[in-house]
Formats: structure tokens, C-alpha cells, sequence
């Protein structure tokens, strides 16, 4: 019994570690828990379809998803062309979703032929195929548009006559998603419409992990070369996982510029992997495997750090800057632990396979003494 | 086989290019400029009574004079604007207009609607006086939104 | 059914096979024997149409399935003409359940309307009926299997019968190759294996059981084949042998020529140089689980057995090259595990069989290679300096030990600063040996020492290998697969099957005493209730 308690504490070390932590930020921020509270509800429908976004790759042995910038980045197209039309309200909201959906395929699909091409690496491929493509991004947006893509409206222009403006206010469609249902419980307001939505998502993810091609993708994430050996089509299952993470990504970015209503087209997407993927983490998941509590938690968790650590680091040591200091060092550095942990695990773990084999299973023919203990 | 599938994605395809499209109309933002000034057509001057409430959609988008303009924004489509003369001269009209789903910026002419011209002469598109009157804004905002940080 | 009319294989001018023929009946057992090299494992490439034999250049001969001949391309097309195999590696999907490995890519599903949009496997996996596929696969082998129970979690033989319930599941499955099946499972599940092969074959599927484990193969088996140097050697019903016989026949060739070893009385014997006790050994495809013997000083011991069984594993392992445990004992003294450098401290030395990984800097010249570990260890070639806290190398004095070597060993080379990779096999096995030699250790391993040598060089390297023992009187353990070359120079041979000693036996022994001993039998056997002959309890 007791190693079973020790086995669950440490699968779940860092979620455990981050609730200890958070625990005692609060009281020294001195926050009011409503406050928190509304502000958790809010980043959780904010934020919770971006995290969504990267589970399949991980079902599919890709790792963790840095390209999913690529799909932010289709989503920011659609939108700016959105507010450049003037299409308000949840209908500019969904017609950014239709116009940004083969732009974030045809990036998704782009994506899984690189990494492909980069078996085991994926996840350092997939952060350097980010800036790469924000290149092409800047491209398009700093040039084509107003230049050979038509811009309407000048409000969105640089003065030059061409390329978009650094900030774009999302007026038409800002909280369009949110303020569709809103239910009133105990003095917090719930984006009611924003959460139907998520919760539509991970029905999709669980009902998309028993079809043919989600059972191909589990077999895929855990030994490619059985997958390769049984006829699966390896490759194209890859890409399948990246095309669709890129498409929620793009989704979800949309959903979070709609709550922010406000578009920093040069940045907005720069911080969405890494965000994203530390929440991930900080919810309990690992490079191989993640799910959807890890998901929900994983937000919350992030989301608290990141509201109270500044507050809490002002009360501590006096300066509101080292909180946030304190709050990048744990989060960030939560990936690298991540990472260093599962090559290690998984070193581990075939060291372990190999031991079922000493002192090994065979007759009883004199004293198999088997080595260590 | 193929073709079944072929058909199936064809019949999605048009599906949601439909769908953009109605997105598209009946999420349209419209601003749309309620013009009091007077409008010549042919011989006649049409003018706007000294004072009117002015309704959009029911909802009340002021009072106004002659020669004046008061902003809108509405969504979609079809709208109904209602004017009432407060100063006594005249009837109340009431239309629903058709706006162009392509026009972002609309004029509509409450002389024109109340002498009950035809649609073409009540909504027309708005056209943006030359540049020179929009320099004085604009540079105030070109410091913080035009600096577009290229490095990382 | 399966007919083999002179089936041959060739690569790169190494011929592997030649004029195989047999045929083998529907609901036949057949059991295919030879040592590794014999060319069971081409055969069975040739017959699932692995792609490593088109791209070698085919094979000769024919496959002749239902008396049409057949040439398969890739592995699905023996699937699809009803061939199972069975590797010796599972293919297991460790964290699916049996069920869904059983029926890995043939799943059953449902279809749905997302169907005709994206594509066929958008389907839902149907898994009531995928259970009942599977629970029938599962009965047709009349095992204990649980359908439900993730792969790792299972015990090996549970793993086993999964991978052969898959094959089971193809419905037109007419003829399956087991390779190796029995050889990580334990007594009682080997016995259920053996059971459920005769279920098997009772249902008219035929099977082709490849196994070094010689008595089971007699257990089960209708008929036997035994290949030996790419050749068929015996093709015979089963009743018509007998153990030794069969032992002889995988092993034995004519031993021409006089053993080279020293006459009994003159062999060295006495308390233990080398006394090893429990080791094991975790290297990959050579595990050694429980293994103790004792080397007097000046003794030529050899260690042989079948590939995979865990003879290379036992210098690797006592050298510290991968992980190992239990006890060494040099001349007394302990000697520390999983420490090379303790190892070489302690006065041993090995030539590896994987020389040029292991054995050589191949970007180097001769002359670092010889004089490299000797600099490490004793300071060969070296001038201290600053009353030794600089150790200043000497590039003339490497020249000079290796030109030393390069004369004794004969190594053809341009000069001691050709670089080693250049060299041939044989002369970089000589500079492998000689390495070693100037180590000047009091016990050499050597690993595989003729492998990939031409005949003239093999004579050397053994030469060289006997002249340092009977001079310097250091003692060897030597390490291969040749029988051969064990019985022609070394006082004692032990044979390793499955990771543990089989036993030991003098070089004169019979040749099919050694082949009773790599295939499990013989003096390990003589435990209780083991007799070797057919129908054991």
C-alpha cells in the first residue's frame, strides 16, 4: 500500500508541487477569492481549447506541439480579415473560423511533412518551424495585406498604405463567443457559450480516440515500428495528428482574441505555444502522454500562478517584478524538468523491460541467484 | 466508392462556402450615417423637417435637425428606420431598408426616405473625403501602433 | 501444401543457402533445427517475402504453394496467401490490450456519415465484436489468455500467445512459422505452447517450428529438418530419431586434422584463476542470467553455444561494457562489475568481437591503436614530467611498440601510421589482439577472434593466441560460435544455452555431446525428471 501511495505521488509530483506552491501564494497576495475565482472562469474559457489542441500529437507520439503557432497564426488571418470586412458579432466570429480552416490545414499540413522528417526530434523542429513561419506570416501581413490583398479599411493600415498595424482593435467581434450565454451563479459570470464549446471538444477528442484512425494514432505514439510491421500508414497518421492540432489551434486562438478583443498582431501568437504547452504540463501531463483533466487543471493551475505570483511577490520581497520573475522561472523551467524527466523515463524504461529478463524466467535448475536484490 | 466520397465533400464544400456567405450578410457590420441635409433631384429640393426623432430598429438614435448626421451601427441586412417629425410638419415614415451586403459605410438620406423616393436614392454609399482631413488623428496614434517589433 | 524445391540465396558472393527442398502437409508440425548461420533465419525470410531478399538479389529455386509457385514480394503477400509468422521479437503494441493487438489494423468498425466525407478511418472500432474475434482466436489456441489485459502487464508467454493469435485471426491462415517461440518462456508455459501447436495442427494448420530447444522440437514436431551450413542435412519423421542424433547433425562436421589442444595430463588445472559465480548480464540479444564457472591459471577456456544464447555477454559483461552483476574473482581478488577500467586494472584484457566499434579508433594509425589502452594503464610510451604531474607522450616510442607488434603478428600494413580503418578484417583483428597483448594482462578475454577473417589469417590469430599462452602463460577464455576453433586449441569447453552453463566438456568430447549441451539437454538436464527422450512428464 504504501509504495502505491508513493507511485501516485510521484506521477503526479508537479501538479502537486504547483498546488503547494499556489497554496501558499494566495494568502500572501492577499487577493479576494471572488476575484480569483472570476478570473480562473474566464482564463479557463480563454484558454482551454488552445490546450485541447495539443493532445493528439500526443496520443501520436509527436511529442509536445510547439508548431501550433502555425495554427494561431491562420486564426489571426482570419480575424484581421474579419474586422477589415466588418463582419460582427458570433457570425464574424465563425466566418474567421470558416476563411482561417484550409489556411491552418495547408500550415498543419506543412508542418507534419517537416516533422516527419525529424523522427524523434519533433519538438525542437516543430519551436524552429515557429519562427520560420512567422516570417512568412510577417510576410503576409506586414506587405501582401493592403498591398496585394485589399484592405478596406484604413483604421487597420499602417500609414504607409500597406501592411497591418501593430494593434487591432477587435471591436466587432470582441466577446461575440462569451457574451452569447452568460448564466449568473453566485455572483460570477460564466461564459456559458465558450464552455459548451470546450466541452464539445473534448467530447470530440473522446469520441475521436475510438476510431479506426485515433486507434492508429495510439499505436503509433507508443511503437512505430509494430505500427509500421502491422500495415498502419505511419506518415500520414503523423500528419493527420499535426493538421488537426493545427486546426484547434487556430480555433482556439480565435477563441482567445475574441475574449481579449484586442489583436497584438506581431505577438499575439508568440507566446501561445509556450503558454499553452506549460500548462499542459503543469497539469500532469508528459511528452507522451496527456488527457483531458491534465487539460483543465493544467490551465487552472498556470492561470493562478500567473495572477497571484506578481501580487504575491510584491507582499513577500517588495517588488512585483520578482513575482513575475518567480512566476516565468517555475513555469518555463516546468517544460525543461519535463523534458529532461521523459528522456530519462524513458530510458528507464526499456532498462526496466530488459530486467524482466535476468535471473530470467526459466527452469528451476539450481539456484538462480539473479544478481541484486 | 470514390465517388460517393467525391460527392459527399462537394455537397460540404458548397455547404459551408454557403454558410460563409450567409455569415458573411448577416453579420455585417453597417455604419450607417442618418443624413438630414437637403437633396436636390431634378427640380425639387427635398428637406427634412426642422426636428425629428430618428428610430433604428426601434431603438432611438436621436433627435435631429437639418443638415446634420447621426451614426448608427447596425448588423445584418434588413433595417428599419423610422422617422418622426417632432415640429409638427409632415407625416411619420417608417421603411425597411435593404442594405448592401458589401458596404461598410451607408448613407441614409431622411429627406429622400420621407419623401418616399426609391431605395437607391435613400441608401447610398458613403465616400471618404480626401486624405488631407485625417492627418491630425492619425499621427498622434502612429508612434505606439506603428512600431512593429521585427526583432524578437 | 508448402513445397521447397532447391531454394538457394546468395549474398554478395556469400552463399547462405543451397538446394533446400521439403515439403511440409497441411496440419503437419515440422521442426526446422540448425545453429545460427545454418540459414534457417534466409529461409524464412525468402518464405514471407521479406524485402532484404529482392534487394540482394532473390533467391534461387522455387516456393511452391498447393503445387503453383509463388514469389512474394512483401510480407502482406504471404499474409494474404494464408503464411503466418512468429518472430522471435515480439511486434506488440505494449500499452493496447490483447484484443486490440490481436486485431491490430484489421479492427472491426462502424461506419458513420464522416465516413463518406473523410475517409475510411473515421469508423468507430466496434469492440464487442472486435472481442468476440479475438476471444475466438484465443480458443482456437486453447490457452488462458485474457483478451483484456494490457501486453505489458502479460507474462512473456501470455505475449507469445498474443503475437500467435494474431496470426490466428487471418482467416485464410494455412501455414504459421514460429520462430523460436519457446525461447523466453518458462516450463509450464513452454508445455502450454507445445499443447497448443498440436491443437493447432489438429485443425489442419501446418506450422513450421523453428527451435534450437531439440527435445521439445522431438515432442511435438511430425517431422524434422536440420540444416547446417545452408544445406539440408536430414529430413526424417520423427519417430526415426533420437536425440543425440539430431544434436550431432546440427553441430557436427568432420573433424579433420588433429587437435592442436594440449593432452589431458598436461592441461592445467588447480584452484581457480578466474572464478565467476552468478553473473548476469543485461546486454541486448545476449542476456546472461545465472552463470558460474572457474578458470584454472594458464588454462585455453572456451566458451561456446548458439548465437543469442548468451555466450558474448560473459567477457562483455565481466569487462564492464554493459551492466551486469554477481561475483568475479581474479587469482582471489574481487574484481568490480560495470567498472572497465577496474577490470583492466586488475589485469584482464579482451578483444572484442565488435572490433570496430569497440576494439578501434579508426580514425587512428596502428600505432595509437596498439599502444592506446597500454598508455592508460600502465604508461606505456609515457614520460613523466614535473615529478609526474605532467605525463608527456612519446610518439616515437608508440612507433616503436607497434613496429614491434606489426613484425610478430605479421600485419600487413603501409606503415604503423596507416589508419586503422583502412586495414582488412584480419589485420585489424590483429591489431586488436595486439592492443591486448601489450597490455600485458595476466587473463585475455577474446570474443569471435577468426570471425570475418580469411582462412590464412584465422591460422594466425589462433597461433598468436596459443604462442601467449604456452609462452607468457597468460591464461585465455576464448569466445565463438566455431566449435572448431574451440575443440582445435582450448583445454576445456564450456557451452552456455539461454543464458546459464549447459556444461563443460573436454575438446575431445563427441561433437554430439556439444549439441545436446546448446540445445538444452545433457548434464543441465540431468535435473530431476528430465530424461532426454520425447513424452516427459
Amino acid at each position: 500500500m504504501k509504495s502505491k501511495l508513493r507511485l501516485l505521488l510521484i506521477d503526479n509530483a508537479v501538479v502537486l508541487l504547483f498546488v503547494a506552491i499556489i497554496a501558499v501564494a494566495i494568502p500572501i497576495s492577499a487577493m479576494p477569492l471572488k476575484y480569483l475565482a472570476q478570473e480562473i472562469l474566464t482564463r479557463l474559457g480563454r484558454n482551454a481549447f488552445l490546450v485541447l489542441a495539443l493532445l493528439l500529437p500526443v496520443m501520436a507520439g509527436m511529442g509536445l506541439n510547439f508548431g501550433m503557432v502555425l495554427g494561431a497564426m491562420a486564426g489571426q488571418i482570419g480575424l484581421i480579415l474579419v474586422t477589415d470586412w466588418n463582419v460582427v458579432g458570433i457570425s464574424g466570429v465563425m466566418l474567421a473560423a470558416i476563411i482561417s480552416t484550409p489556411v491552418a490545414l495547408g500550415l498543419g499540413w506543412v508542418c507534419g511533412q517537416v516533422l516527419n522528417r525529424a523522427k524523434g526530434r519533433e519538438m525542437v523542429t516543430g519551436y524552429i518551424l515557429g519562427f520560420f513561419m512567422n516570417g512568412i506570416y510577417q510576410l503576409l501581413v506586414l506587405y501582401a495585406m493592403g498591398m496585394l490583398i485589399p484592405i478596406a479599411t484604413p483604421g487597420i493600415l499602417l500609414s504607409r498604405g500597406y501592411g497591418i498595424r501593430n494593434m487591432v482593435d477587435l471591436i466587432g467581434v470582441r466577446q461575440s463567443l462569451d457574451k452569447l450565454l452568460v448564466v449568473t451563479v453566485a455572483g460570477l459570470k460564466l461564459p456559458v457559450a465558450t464552455y459548451l464549446v470546450i466541452a464539445a471538444m473534448c467530447a470530440f477528442i473522446v469520441w475521436f480516440r475510438g476510431t479506426k484512425l485515433g486507434q492508429d494514432m495510439r499505436a503509433v505514439g507508443q511503437d512505430r515500428a509494430v505500427a509500421t510491421a502491422s500495415g498502419i500508414p505511419v506518415e500520414r497518421t503523423r500528419i493527420m495528428a499535426i493538421m488537426i492540432s493545427t486546426l484547434l489551434a487556430c480555433y482556439g486562438q480565435i477563441i482567445f482574441l475574441q475574449n481579449l478583443g484586442t489583436l497584438n498582431t506581431y505577438n499575439s501568437h508568440e507566446q501561445t505555444g509556450m503558454f499553452s504547452i506549460a500548462a499542459l504540463l503543469i497539469g500532469g501531463a508528459s511528452v507522451s502522454r496527456a488527457s483531458i483533466p491534465n487539460v483543465i487543471a493544467g490551465v487552472v493551475l498556470f492561470h493562478l500562478m500567473f495572477v497571484v505570483s506578481p501580487i504575491a511577490g510584491k507582499n513577500l520581497i517588495g517588488s512585483a517584478q520578482l513575482g513575475e520573475f518567480f512566476r516565468q522561472f517555475i513555469s518555463y523551467g516546468i517544460i525543461a524538468v519535463s523534458l529532461v524527466l521523459f528522456s530519462w523515463k524513458r530510458k528507464a524504461d526499456v532498462a526496466a523491460s530488459r530486467e524482466a529478463l535476468r535471473g530470467g524466467s526459466a527452469p528451476a535448475s539450481g539456484p538462480s541467484k539473479g544478481g541484486r536484490a | 466508392m470514390i465517388r460517393r466520397r467525391l460527392v459527399a465533400r462537394s455537397i460540404l464544400a458548397a455547404s459551408i462556402a454557403a454558410l460563409a456567405v450567409l455569415l458573411f450578410v448577416r453579420g455585417k457590420g453597417h455604419i450607417l450615417y442618418l443624413d438630414t441635409n437637403a437633396v436636390e433631384l431634378g427640380e425639387r429640393r427635398l428637406r427634412a423637417p426642422e426636428l425629428s426623432a430618428v428610430f433604428v430598429d426601434g431603438k432611438d438614435a436621436g433627435e435631429m435637425g437639418r443638415a446634420e448626421r447621426v451614426i448608427a451601427e447596425v448588423a445584418g441586412p434588413r433595417h428599419e428606420i423610422r422617422v418622426e417629425p417632432l415640429s409638427g410638419e409632415g407625416e411619420a415614415a417608417a421603411r425597411s431598408l435593404k442594405l448592401p451586403a458589401a458596404w461598410t459605410e451607408i448613407v441614409i438620406s431622411i429627406p429622400a426616405l420621407l419623401a418616399g423616393e426609391a431605395d437607391e436614392l435613400v441608401v447610398t454609399r458613403f465616400a471618404a473625403p480626401p486624405e488631407s482631413a485625417e492627418s491630425e488623428p492619425n499621427s498622434f496614434q502612429q508612434d505606439e501602433s506603428e512600431v512593429i517589433p521585427l526583432a524578437q | 501444401m508448402l513445397s521447397l524445391r532447391g531454394v538457394g540465396k546468395q549474398y554478395n558472393g556469400t552463399r547462405v543457402l543451397e538446394g533446400v527442398s521439403f515439403d511440409v502437409m497441411p496440419g503437419q508440425i515440422v521442426g526446422l533445427v540448425g545453429e545460427n548461420g545454418a540459414g534457417k533465419t534466409t529461409l524464412m525470410r525468402i518464405l514471407f517475402g521479406m524485402g532484404v531478399i529482392a534487394e540482394t538479389g532473390g533467391y534461387e529455386g522455387s516456393v511452391l504453394l498447393d503445387g503453383r509457385e509463388v514469389r512474394f514480394k512483401s510480407p502482406f503477400d504471404a499474409l494474404a496467401a494464408g503464411i503466418g509468422m512468429v518472430h522471435q521479437e515480439f511486434s506488440l503494441i505494449p500499452g493496447f490490450t490483447a484484443t486490440e493487438n490481436i486485431l491490430l489494423n484489421r479492427e472491426s468498425t462502424r461506419p458513420n456519415i464522416l465516413v463518406d466525407l473523410f475517409g475510411d478511418r473515421m469508423s468507430v472500432l466496434d469492440r464487442a465484436t472486435m472481442g468476440l474475434r479475438s476471444r475466438k482466436a484465443i480458443e482456437r489456441l486453447g490457452v488462458p489468455l485474457d483478451p483484456d489485459t494490457q501486453v505489458r502487464e502479460m507474462p512473456v508467454g501470455h505475449k507469445q500467445f498474443t503475437e500467435i493469435a494474431r496470426e490466428l485471426d487471418r482467416e485464410q491462415v494455412r501455414l504459421l512459422v514460429l520462430d523460436e517461440p519457446s525461447a523466453v518462456l518458462a516450463e509450464s508455459e513452454a508445455e502450454t505452447l507445445l499443447a497448443a501447436m498440436r491443437k493447432l495442427a489438429e485443425q489442419g494448420i501446418a506450422i513450421v517450428f523453428i527451435s534450437h530447444r531439440l527435445r521439445e522440437v522431438l515432442e511435438v514436431a511430425d517431422k524434422v529438418v536440420v540444416l547446417r551450413d545452408g544445406r539440408l542435412v536430414k529430413e526424417a519423421e520423427n519417430e526415426s530419431l533420437s536425440l543425440r542424433d539430431l544434436a550431432s547433425l546440427m553441430v557436427g562436421r568432420s573433424f579433420e586434422g588433429s587437435s592442436e589442444a594440449r593432452r589431458p595430463a598436461e592441461r592445467p588445472s588447480g584452484a581457480g584463476f578466474l572464478e565467476v559465480e552468478g553473473l548476469w548480464v543485461d546486454m541486448p540479444g545476449e542476456t546472461v542470467r545465472d552463470l558460474s564457472f572457474s578458470v584454472a591459471e594458464g588454462e585455453i577456456f572456451g566458451i561456446g553455444g548458439l548465437a543469442g544464447q548468451g555466450k558474448l555477454g560473459v567477457p562483455n559483461g565481466v569487462m564492464g561494457l554493459f551492466a551486469a552483476g554477481g561475483s568475479v574473482r581474479l587469482g582471489g581478488e574481487a574484481v568490480p562489475l560495470n567498472a572497465p577500467r577496474r577490470a583492466l586494472e586488475a589485469g584482464m584484457a579482451f578483444v572484442s568481437e565488435d572490433r570496430r566499434g569497440v576494439g578501434l579508433l579508426l580514425d587512428e594509425g596502428i600505432d595509437w591503436n596498439v599502444c592506446f589502452s597500454a598508455m592508460q594503464l600502465r604508461d606505456l610510451a609515457v614520460r613523466p614530467l614535473l615529478g609526474g604531474l605532467f605525463k608527456w607522450r612519446s610518439d616515437s616510442a608508440m612507433r616503436a611498440v607497434a613496429e614491434e607488434y606489426v613484425r610478430a603478428l605479421d600485419i600487413k600494413c603501409t606503415s604503423v601510421r596507416q589508419r586503422a580503418g583502412n586495414l582488412s578484417g584480419g589485420n585489424q583483428q590483429k591489431v586488436c589482439l595486439a592492443k591486448a597483448f601489450a597490455l600485458e594482462p595476466r587473463l585475455l578475454f577474446v570474443s569471435e577472434p577468426t570471425r570475418g577473417i580469411d582462412v590464412g589469417a584465422k591460422r594466425l590469430v589462433l597461433d598468436e593466441i596459443r604462442r601467449v599462452n604456452r609462452e607468457r602463460g597468460t591464461t585465455i577464455v576464448m569466445v565463438s560460435s566455431e566449435l572448431e576453433e574451440l575443440r582445435l586449441i582450448c583445454d576445456r569447453i564450456a557451452i552456455v544455452d539461454e543464458g546459464r552453463l549447459a556444461g563443460i566438456l573436454a575438446p575431445e568430447a563427441p561433437v554430439e555431446e556439444f549439441g545436446l549441451l546448446m540445445s538444452g539437454l545433457g548434464g543441465r538436464a540431468a535435473a530431476p525428471g528430465a530424461p532426454a527422450a520425447p513424452g516427459r512428464p
